[in-house]
């Protein structure tokens, strides 16, 4: 439910830059959506599409991409692929901890004219 | 066309009044409890029990609900202040509502401040309040499967209470396959097994909480 919060934040920081820029129209936006962000890509898009007519992104092409969910070993330091809900290293079976940008919601970049 | 490298987490409005409502409680010295679980397990009624048994400190609670103000009425006779927050809809609290009542309506006195989060073991386990601790409850009747279905309500808990043992005969419920789950889940976590109804238990969550202010408060 929270990608609605998400989505405006999303928007607002876009036109904001956008507006200081001197950019009138947004053509391509590109968003990170981290695996533990406990935000869906799905219910982004939707949300998106909904705040976004009548803005400066009403016809951008948006592109959402998933971030697989990253963690270092606390015991051996190895980087794995985190598979929930145990977080273990397969390498030693010892508990990781997964990376800021798992649990991140970012805009990559954006572009207009 | 322009490309422009933005590189803005959207979640980190909330990240930095967390750390806002963190400097407030170092300041105050006061702590701080995110209190998560679904509806019905238990949250309102353990923090009854634990205030009937918490006489010597200053305590006060932020409800968080959809709707009504019933547990604020069920928790008033046992704190010293109660704010209820009705979200009409919304499945989690913010950092940011928290700092604002904080500081709206001066609750820095207190030892002990306790935000009951809407009942859901999922959106609020993505939100930072600037917490010191974040308390997850469960209780027997919800299944054994709690632990490994919603992973991230109990990776970034400091305590876990099992609630209502009183049920157990009654309930397929382990004990020990919870703790072995939540403690593969996080290591770290300290559990707690307890019934706000016979109140076998309760002494052991009582005696680490007083120690917990203590240590925030720095009387220890």
């Amino acid at each position: 439910m929270h990608e609605l919060t998400v989505a405006n934040s999303l928007i607002e920081s876009i036109a904001s830059d956008a507006k200081n820029r001197g950019i009138l129209k947004i053509t391509r936006i590109s968003v990170l959506v981290g695996e533990l962000a406990g935000v869906s890509s799905g219910h982004l898009s939707f949300a998106l599409d909904n705040l976004r007519a009548g803005t400066i992104l009403e016809n951008a092409l948006i592109e959402i991409q998933n971030v697989a969910a990253k963690a270092t070993c606390n015991h051996c330091l190895e980087p794995f692929k985190v598979r929930a809900p145990f977080f273990e290293c397969p390498a030693c079976g010892k508990i990781g901890f997964p990376d800021s940008k798992s649990k991140e919601v970012h805009i990559a970049f954006y572009e207009g004219e | 066309m322009m490309r422009i490298y933005l590189a803005k987490d959207l979640l980190s409005a909330n990240k930095n009044d967390a750390d806002t409502v963190r400097s407030i409680l170092l300041e105050n010295n006061m702590l701080m409890i995110n209190l998560i679980g679904s509806p019905g397990s238990g949250k309102t009624s353990l923090l009854e029990a634990t205030f009937k048994n918490l006489t010597q400190h200053k305590k006060v609670v932020i409800e968080g609900d959809l709707f009504t103000a019933e547990d604020a009425e069920r928790l008033m006779p046992y704190c010293d202040k109660v704010i209820q927050i009705n979200t009409e809809g919304d499945c989690h609290l913010l950092a940011g509502q928290i700092r604002q009542l904080i500081i709206q309506d001066q609750l820095m006195f207190a030892d002990l401040l306790v935000v009951e989060n809407i009942g859901n073991l999922v959106c609020p386990a993505d939100f930072d309040l600037g917490e010191d601790i974040r308390v997850t409850v469960i209780s027997v009747t919800e299944g054994n499967d709690k632990p490994r279905k919603y992973p991230l309500a109990f990776k970034n808990a400091s305590a876990v209470i099992i609630t209502k043992t009183d049920l157990l005969p009654y309930c397929d419920f382990s004990i020990s396959r919870a703790e072995e789950d939540l403690h593969r889940i996080n290591p770290d976590l300290k559990i707690f097994t307890l019934s706000t109804y016979n109140n076998m238990g309760m002494t052991e969550w009582i005696q680490w909480l007083t120690d917990q202010i203590k240590l925030k408060n720095g009387s220890v």
